[in-house]
């Protein structure tokens, strides 16, 4: 401590001044992970969660997580990393489970041309929570060791905003002259869409795929396209909703109040071609989806919350009070 | 990542795959001397598989005009500078170290883009780069423009042969069917595989999910994304052909489209069988076989870029060498030298060039009179009008041409104005 060159009363109050910021953070709502045993809390929401207004006041009964990004650089093709951090918020009702995504991006990225991606955001879970906890890198090879990802691209978003698919021909190219398209309504030449491959079909009713995978290269629709959401991008930031009912068939990851699972996060900026690994990326999380009541585990935030930070602070600041008049008035060390 | 085999390069080199060869691969011969630039085989795979929305760019087949035309524009040469660029003055090959079987023309010294992109580190499969929209706009843009020897346009020299010093030459290109392709390496959804049966290489259409890799990284960039289905598409070899599921085929392998369309007739197409290894099996009466390992006179294109292109080709006579040599690898003085004087077998089997559209499996030669001798270049040269059938897979008789065209003369008095 001497090396620090810090008086006693400096060292008894830099502890106090941990513990008073710690507090302000958990008032703010904001825990700041690293790498290490981040957590994110889905509290009961009190009241409905609003599926259309992303902004709703709902979300702010979640803790929110800033979650560090990475750039993929395990498997080709490698890249990403270009977004730092994305806001993770998760909320349940006993029912679906709610999952809030927000992160800066300047740009608002459609699947347009040849050489364009879209912006995107997914996130992962074990397909058998609590078992097994697979590679966060697409799962591995055995099959209880497999990952379900719920992927939200921002050009399916755009389709439904546009109830067509707004990459069309006449989107791109408004004054191309073509004379004829023959068989135009024959669904043979439209040959992705005509095997029913999830990234062609133009009537989307969500904008998110959910899909599964054990290990890189094997990523698949799963049977079921139950995960739903909407995205919207507002002064240079996405906030993406993903909601899922908890409760899930054979093979896909049922959750429930009171358990923990893991989540990791990735996040797509089109304008940096960022498509498929070439992604910002997080490792697992913890996510831990609390008890309905209050006080059971879970962060619902509500008067009683309000009374026991009250009792913290005043008992913290009270310990801090002796910790810094014992350090003055006790006579200093020969 | 895995050492596999390239007997084009005469060498091992790394792919993401181990070896793994299909039993028959697709594969042609395009004789570049012969072709009129007619666009006929561009038309014929355009109006059976990319007429539709968001295909308009596509031309799964198309006719260039070296030295300045490309489709995409510039494609080799932009991947020709990438590759200098990570082995600066590098790209040479041994012509010696030859085999006639693993290393027909020699060794290759320098990198495939599969080590380049190793080299480069920048985590992909192989060097390569994704073309702009506007490189996707004009099928033909510089059409016609000759390379002149003085580099003054306006002031041709005159032709003097065997090389002219203005030149120029239409190359026919269509997917390869590599035997390493690197889109299949490129595609981190394994979306794209080779078929055991016939080699061709396709991308499954329910798997892809239009991450582009595959254009990005093929070298010939014949994988192109269709904005409307948000997939990529490529050539499918006409497979339905191939498999003798075209009702036209009578259950036999029929050519592609392009390759049965073509006005002239340039093309010639088959299957060869494949050793474990993937050098291809001695099969001495195959029209492809000699043509490629017997006579030697059809050359990969752009062999370096390492991912064993299945379409061959007979190098034009009147280009320079250095551009031809850095085109088809160094076996083309050899190439040329056997087409400009052919074998009487030789001179037999290219009547089989577009002789019928059903894909010949074996040929016999049935010798005939001699013609006349003619002298070339202070050699002379017979030539004889010999008899060439080819058979189909079943061993039927598909077509028997003489190296003769038949004439025939009418009486004149029989008709009026000779009609």
């Amino acid at each position: 401590m001497k090396r620090l060159g810090l008086t006693r009363g400096r060292r008894a109050a830099l502890p106090l001044g941990l513990l008073v910021a710690a507090v302000l953070l958990a008032v703010a709502g904001v825990n700041p992970v690293r790498s290490q045993n981040p957590l994110l809390v889905a509290p009961a929401a009190s009241g409905k969660v609003s599926t259309t207004n992303l902004y709703s006041s709902v979300w702010d009964q979640a803790p929110s997580v800033d979650v560090t990004l990475s750039m993929q650089n395990v498997t080709n093709p490698m890249g990403g990393g270009e977004v730092a951090t994305v806001r993770a918020r998760a909320l349940h009702d006993g029912k679906r489970l709610y999952i809030l995504l927000e992160w800066g991006d300047s740009t608002r990225d459609l699947t347009l041309g040849l050489t364009q991606y879209g912006d995107a955001a997914a996130v992962e879970f074990p397909r058998t929570p609590g078992k097994t906890v697979p590679s966060f890198c697409m799962g591995d090879v055995a099959p209880d060791r497999g990952v379900n990802i719920w992927q939200w691209r921002a050009v399916w978003q755009e389709d439904i905003a546009t109830k067509q698919a707004s990459a069309s021909i006449q989107a791109l190219h408004p004054d191309m002259q073509v004379d004829l398209y023959p068989f135009r309504n024959d669904p043979v030449y439209m040959t992705a869409r005509d095997v029913n491959n999830l990234v062609s079909i133009p009537a989307r009713t969500t904008p998110i795929d959910n899909l599964v995978a054990n290990q890189f290269g094997t990523l698949t629709d799963a049977p079921q396209q139950d995960v739903h959401g909407l995205g919207e991008w507002r002064d240079g930031r996405w906030r993406v909703l993903l909601y899922r009912d908890m409760t899930q068939p054979a093979g896909m990851p049922s959750l429930s109040p009171g358990t923990t699972t893991n989540v990791a996060l990735a996040v797509w900026d089109g304008a940096r071609g960022n498509r498929d690994g070439m992604k910002s990326v997080s490792s697992f999380l913890d996510l831990q989806i609390a008890a309905r009541t209050a006080g059971g585990g879970g962060l619902h935030w509500g008067a009683g919350q309000t009374l026991a930070l009250l009792i913290g602070m005043f008992g913290a600041a009270t310990v801090g009070l002796f910790v810094l008049i014992y350090a003055v008035v006790r006579p200093p060390e020969r | 990542m895995a050492d596999v085999f390239n007997w084009q390069l005469g060498r091992k080199m790394r792919y993401r795959f181990p070896e793994a060869h299909p039993e028959w691969q697709f594969a042609a011969v395009f004789n570049i001397n012969r072709c009129i630039a007619c666009q006929t085989c561009s038309m014929a795979c355009k109006s059976t598989w990319t007429f539709s929305e968001g295909q308009e760019y596509m031309w799964w087949n198309n006719v260039e005009t070296k030295p300045y035309g490309g489709y995409p524009h510039q494609w080799d040469v932009h991947l020709l500078q990438m590759l200098e660029q990570v082995n600066p003055g590098g790209q040479t090959w041994d012509a010696a170290n030859k085999d006639a079987k693993t290393a027909p023309y020699g060794t290759y010294q320098g990198m495939t883009i599969f080590e380049a992109a190793a080299k480069q580190n920048a985590g992909q499969e192989a060097l390569g780069y994704l073309p702009k929209d506007e490189d996707w706009t004009a099928p033909n843009l510089y059409e016609d423009t000759a390379r002149n020897g003085t580099g003054d346009l306006r002031r041709p020299k005159p032709v003097s042969l065997p090389e002219h010093e203005t030149w120029f030459f239409y190359l026919q290109r269509i997917c390869n069917h590599c035997t390493y392709p690197a889109c299949l390496a490129a595609c981190p959804r394994n979306a794209i595989y080779k078929r055991h049966e016939d080699g061709i290489v396709l991308i499954d259409q329910s798997r892809c999910r239009g991450y582009r890799k595959c254009a990005e990284e093929c070298p010939y960039k014949k994988p192109m994304f269709r904005t409307t289905t948000r997939v990529s598409e490529k050539c499918i070899a006409c497979y339905p052909r191939i498999e003798g599921a075209d009702p036209l085929s009578d259950g036999v392998p029929m050519e592609t489209r392009c390759m049965s369309a073509c006005v002239g007739k340039i093309r010639l197409q088959g299957l060869a069988r494949l050793n474990s290894d993937g050098t291809w099996a001695e099969d001495r009466s195959n029209p492809l076989y000699f043509l490629v390992h017997v006579e030697r006179v059809a050359l990969p294109l752009y062999p370096q870029f390492g991912t064993g292109p299945n379409v061959y080709y007979i190098p034009p006579r009147w280009v320079p060498r250095p551009y031809l040599r850095q085109m088809f690898g160094p076996g083309v003085d050899d190439a040329i030298a056997r087409y400009e004087l052919p074998s009487r077998e030789l001179t037999a089997v290219l009547q089989l060039f577009r002789a019928t559209r059903t894909v010949i499996f074996r040929y016999e030669i049935q010798e005939g009179p001699k013609v006349r001798d003619v002298t070339v270049g202070g050699k002379t040269w017979s030539l004889y009008n010999d008899t060439v059938v080819g058979f189909d897979k079943r061993g039927r008789e598909a077509v028997r041409i003489t190296v003769m065209e038949p004439f025939y003369e009418r009486p004149s008095d029989r008709y009026i104005n000779s009609v």
